[in-house]
């Protein structure tokens, strides 16, 4: 999507929109690619690649715990 | 629409975490213990609350809210049950948001289905899918922030646990 696209409904000013882009990008949370002059951004996967990472780390310790309280007699 | 809502409708499906494990006990035991039960072995450092916390309660009916007691005497909700079929299946909504805050918006929600199966030998196989995760969205950044600073899922848990006691002193 391109910065046009995303300023437009959007009650800040492109400038403003582009300085978002800008901390969204640098944290990973969106990427950009070239297209001709204009820049086209999407959501970057890595941000979330690490909220389920984390909820895969929290499901193994869980589960386990949920495992030894079952089996008990 | 934010800027950040607008790219979330491009964002790719994220694959659901996927467990499976075979429990030593009979299908009717370990849908109760994992639901209604489910205080008796929830990690005691998982909770959104501002104090330590007592207890987590499962209501037993679609519907029903899902929630800790704290210390301070406050109720934190932080998930539903969307699906209640005793003793084989059980869907909850996953309304912790990214911030570590109750997200009262189901559609900004992840889900996790647990399914029983019985088997001959009086095991039951418990398989746990927890899907839907690009709902949480553009909060993940605060997520991804906290993993970075203490590295990996321990060190996030601790600081969880450190952050919660924090805000209670």
């Amino acid at each position: 999507m391109a910065v046009g696209e995303l300023a437009r409904g959007l009650p800040v000013s492109r400038p403003a929109v582009s300085q978002h882009l800008k901390i969204l990008k640098d944290a990973e949370l969106v990427r950009d690619v070239a297209e001709g002059t204009r820049r086209l951004y999407s959501l970057d996967p890595k941000g979330f690649a690490l909220l389920r990472a984390y909820l895969d780390g929290f499901w193994d310790e869980a589960l386990e715990a949920f495992r030894a309280k079952a089996e008990e007699r | 629409m934010t800027a950040i809502q607008a790219a979330v409708d491009e964002i790719p499906v994220l694959e659901p975490v996927r467990k499976s494990l075979r429990v030593k006990t009979d299908v009717t035991r370990a849908f109760r213990v994992f639901t209604e039960e489910m205080d008796s072995w929830w990690p005691r450092s998982h909770h959104i609350g501002k104090s330590p916390m007592k207890c987590v309660v499962v209501e037993a009916r679609p519907g029903g809210s899902i929630y800790t007691e704290q210390e301070d005497g406050t109720a934190c909700p932080w998930g539903s049950v969307l699906q209640w079929e005793p003793p084989y299946r059980f869907v909850m909504a996953w309304q912790v948001s990214p911030m570590w805050q109750f997200e009262p918006d189901l559609a900004k929600c992840s889900e996790v289905e647990v399914r029983f199966t019985p088997a001959d030998d009086g095991t039951t196989l418990v398989e746990l899918e927890h899907r839907l995760l690009e709902r949480h969205g553009a909060g993940a950044e605060n997520m991804r922030t906290q993993i970075n600073a203490e590295g990996g899922w321990g060190g996030l848990l601790a600081a969880f646990g450190k952050k919660a006691a924090e805000e209670t002193a």
